[in-house]
């Protein structure tokens, strides 16, 4: 068994290594457990560590338990097991240790990888298995459904009637080997099935294929045994039925092949190295080798390695990776700066607060794994359907046994087991089979063609129950990055020159605030010259002179360092910030000049979205880590009412998963969140359908199940539009098949016997199936002429 | 009606009476889960056209570790969920793949499989 092959592998419960206990370095025994450490400074914070303290547990079994416990490793939870909290005091052991993380990473990392790789390998491997196994059958499927339509046309039926056995002996040869190879998987997973008391899906498709190919071929061997007029052959039925859904399934296989190295993904936007002063000596160190309490000096254009508390220097980061704000933060002494950010401007020195899987980043990915693997599973409707489908035909075709064997006529028995057989063959869920994976096929490119990208058909499924959907601001509801958007003179100056003069001071500043006002000059025609002096000023704005006046541009610091008076500019500040915009103050020659106003305004056809969604009966929210008056003013341009503002990153997909309950508890309202950053990843992965904006990061686009290529909101209306129609056609579909089922298994059982003395004579079974799979593929079809509509024309 | 006719029916109605049994109302064995060092209860659950075995039985408070093994070609059992413990996990035929949890609440949890066919039942006392 299992436990004793793990016997001999102890890990270490503190870095989580995997410990021979015969070369382990040290042990220590806890409540009658015994404990195998790699080194002496795990075994020295493990006895430091009280029982029960979270230090020993949370670095060798996230998640697992209370105590301390020996568990052997798994590549699937030890992705970021190094912890913290070396002192650095102890360097050498310290050091120690962390050749053993770095090495007990890598050999986690490979595993991860080997694991990914085998997983697409033999995704891709099953997919060319079904495809070969589709052609197969279609090759023999098809003549086969050709002569069997040629015997609707009656000479033609004439001329093939004495050839009629010899036809029948050999269809029945080569289908046989179609059941038996391109069909084998639903033969076996049928059969697992039944000894588990499980019918889904493949059941019916092996008991509807096996037993039309039984009655066929029994039909062929030994015509005497049915009654008159019964003697039909269903060979192309079974074949073309096996063709079909292998096809259905291959394509699902392939849509799902995309498969979500998300993870993967975030965890290279990490820094690989960091720079760390060590008994005053710099020296280059991975980014595993960090420890708490390290000094790790940072350049300009350089990543942060790990999360920390700056001790010197200042300079603006941009921190988008984490929180999704385009605009880089200043910082200075004293402030957090978070692993990952992109320092911009300044070099600094940090003392390293969190490392491993302790920082921010590693939170985030830890959030998206749990979201993923927390999210319920969807039934798919056929399945639900044939669960209670095949026992019930079963129940039916003894039921007509048992009416034939006591009330039929002569040969009783005979009579009896035709009927009985008939019953499981026009069961056949040749249409039933077709009904779903049709529609989808049709529903996911009709969105396709509009630039909505849907994963898989429980997304589709899912979108067609959206009653919320949650929007990020930044990037989603915005363009994400700042614009001009007012320029307001004082008296004595003009529009045009003021934001002259302004762009100009600008000109040389690469803050983006800055390149929006060029930028925004630039685009209004008016040439930006170059500044003769130029001082960016961190934290504060820009100094420089233009055309020889002394030009200061920026916020209310740098007005009150030039002691240029405020009073006049407050009432105008207080209604832009009011509308959401980032008023910068402009002063000429220390007179107050006027103010020129940036915000990130909202995307084109925002508005219209929004609009649309709402007509289509969805709640509209809009949640946003920026203060509620800017997400105020941003919601009402937009015309939303709720609003979700100060959401800290890894909140995010905390208050889905809360308005996911709210929907629950009013009858399955389900929730989608619509955003593009690697801070939106645990809340796109937590939402019943996350909706990545096609321009957000890789990340965001892995953790959605639906990718808006465009980037324009319209898609989450034509996605909801489109899954709405394709549901309904698929009910309709099943609704379909049924209805040749309930009419056509009646017949088959014998009930229009009595009256007209006809039994399930081939061509009624024939032709109902055709019509039943001719009235399945058309109504899909129809999905080819839904149109959305233009989010505009919403009444 | 002849003896034969009645036995047949009657027959035929056990038949019916077991169809309905077997799929509808069965319900699983459980398997009490077996401790191993350090306090972790460990079962060895197959997936084959189900969960064998379905039912589990696991004690409050102590972390439990699930060894699925996917023995069958067929992608129905491919991912494993337990929906309440936060845990999915992507089953390569024929490897082992652990998932650990630890369950605090007694009562009766579910883990199914991907699209919600295959069903199991941790009992936790």
């Amino acid at each position: 068994m299992q436990a004793t092959a793990m016997k001999e592998e102890f890990v270490d419960p503190v870095c989580g290594m995997k410990v021979d206990p015969a070369r382990a370095a040290g042990t220590s025994e806890r409540e009658g457990v015994r404990y195998y450490f790699c080194s002496p400074v795990c075994k020295q914070k493990f006895d430091a560590a009280g029982p029960g303290e979270p230090v020993a547990q949370a670095s060798c079994c996230a998640g697992a338990g209370e105590a301390p416990v020996q568990m052997p490793a798994t590549p699937v939870q030890l992705t970021l097991t190094r912890k913290s909290s070396a002192a650095p005091a102890n360097l050498k052991g310290a050091q120690h240790a962390h050749e053993g993380h770095a090495h007990h990473a890598h050999v986690v990392g490979r595993q991860g990888q080997g694991h990914a790789a085998s997983a697409e390998e033999s995704q891709a491997e099953s997919y060319r298995t079904m495809m070969r196994k589709f052609r197969f059958a279609s090759a023999v499927g098809v003549p086969l459904l050709l002569l069997m339509f040629a015997e609707f046309v009656p000479d033609w039926r004439h001329a093939l009637m004495p050839y009629h056995r010899l036809v029948g002996a050999v269809s029945a040869v080569v289908t046989l080997p179609v059941l038996a190879w391109s069909g084998r998987q639903f033969f076996e997973s049928a059969w697992n099935g039944l000894r588990n008391h499980n019918t889904n899906m493949d059941t019916l498709v092996a008991f509807g294929t096996g037993a039309a190919w039984v009655y066929s071929t029994v039909a062929v061997v030994a015509p005497r045994l049915f009654p008159a007029g019964t003697t039909g052959m269903y060979f192309e039925v079974a074949v073309v039925v096996v063709a079909l859904i292998l096809l259905g399934q291959a394509l699902e296989l392939r849509a799902k092949s995309r498969s979500s190295t998300a993870l993967k993904k975030l965890l290279e936007l990490q820094a690989k190295a960091a720079r760390v002063i060590r008994d005053g000596k710099e020296i280059d160190l991975p980014v595993e080798e960090v420890v708490v309490g390290d000094t790790v000096l940072v350049r300009p254009g350089e990543k942060v390695p790990v999360d920390g508390v700056i001790i010197d220097g200042q300079s603006a980061l941009d921190e988008s990776i984490v929180t999704g704000e385009s605009v880089p933060v200043d910082k200075k002494q004293g402030d957090g700066v978070i692993g990952s950010s992109v320092n911009k401007t300044g070099a600094f020195t940090f003392r390293a607060t969190k490392v491993g899987a302790d920082t921010a980043l590693a939170r985030i990915v830890r959030m998206v794994e749990q979201a993923q693997s927390s999210k319920p599973p969807i039934g798919r409707l056929v399945d639900k359907v044939s669960s209670y489908f095949v026992p019930t035909v079963m129940i039916v075709a003894v039921l007509t046994f048992l009416a034939w064997f006591n009330f039929g006529p002569e040969p009783v028995v005979n009579h009896a087991v035709v009927t009985m057989v008939a019953v499981l063959v026009i069961a056949c869920p040749c249409a039933l089979g077709l009904a779903t994976p049709i529609s989808l096929m049709v529903g996911v490119g009709k969105a396709a063609e509009h630039g909505v990208l849907i994963r898989n058909g429980e997304a589709l499924e899912s979108a067609s129950k959206l009653r919320t959907v949650v929007l990020d601001k930044t990037g989603t509801l915005t363009k994400g990055r700042p614009e001009l958007t007012d320029v307001l003179p004082l008296a004595g100056f003009d529009e045009g020159e003021l934001l002259r003069l302004a762009a100009a001071a600008d000109r040389r500043s690469e803050h983006p605030l800055a390149a929006a006002i060029v930028e925004g000059a630039r685009a209004r025609a008016i040439e930006v010259g170059e500044p003769e002096q130029f001082v960016a000023v961190p934290g504060h704005g820009v100094e420089a002179t233009v055309e020889g006046k002394r030009v200061a541009v920026g916020n209310w610091k740098l007005m009150a360092r030039a002691k240029v008076s405020l009073s006049e500019f407050e009432e105008l500040a207080a209604r832009l910030a009011d509308d959401g915009k980032t008023p910068m103050f402009v002063a000429v020659d220390s007179q107050a000049a006027g103010i020129v106003a940036v915000a990130d305004t909202l995307k084109e056809d925002s508005v219209e979205a929004v609009k649309a969604l709402r007509s289509l009966g969805i709640e509209v929210l809009m949640i946003t880590g920026d203060n509620e008056r800017t997400a105020r003013a941003v919601a009402r341009q937009a015309g939303i009412e709720r609003v979700l503002a100060e959401v800290l990153p890894d909140e995010k997909a905390r208050e889905i998963e809360r308005l996911q309950s709210e929907g629950r508890a009013r009858g399955g309202r389900l929730v989608g969140m619509v955003g593009d950053g690697i801070n939106d990843a645990p809340a796109l992965a937590q939402a019943d359908v996350g909706f990545a904006v096609g321009t957000g990061t890789d990340v965001a686009i892995e953790a959605g199940d639906v990718t808006l290529v465009g980037g324009s909101l319209k898609g989450v209306v034509t996605a909801v539009e489109v899954s709405r129609a394709t549901l309904g056609n698929i009910r309709q579909n099943l609704f379909g098949a049924f209805v040749y089922n309930v009419l056509g298994i009646p017949v088959a059982a014998g009930v229009l016997y009595p009256v007209l003395g006809l039994l399930l004579s081939p061509i009624i079974a024939g032709a109902a199936m055709a019509a039943s799979s001719i009235t399945v593929v058309t109504n899909a079809n129809r999905l080819r002429f839904f149109e959305p509509r233009p989010g505009g024309e919403v009444k | 009606m002849t003896t034969t006719n009645i036995i047949v029916t009657l027959f035929g109605f056990g038949v019916i009476g077991w169809i309905v049994w077997y799929f509808w109302l069965w319900q699983g064995e459980s398997v009490a889960a077996a401790g191993v060092a350090g306090g972790v209860q460990v079962v060895d659950v197959t997936v084959r056209g189900g969960y064998q075995p379905a039912s589990i039985v696991a004690e409050a408070g102590r972390p439990l570790r699930l060894n699925f093994t996917r023995r069958e070609a067929s992608l129905c059992g491919e991912e494993v969920v337990l929906p309440d413990f936060g845990r999915r996990a992507h089953l390569p035929e024929n490897q082992p793949v652990s998932l650990e949890s630890l369950p605090r609440e007694p009562g009766e949890y579910e883990f199914t499989c991907g699209m919600n066919m295959y069903k199991g039942k941790l009992i936790v006392r």
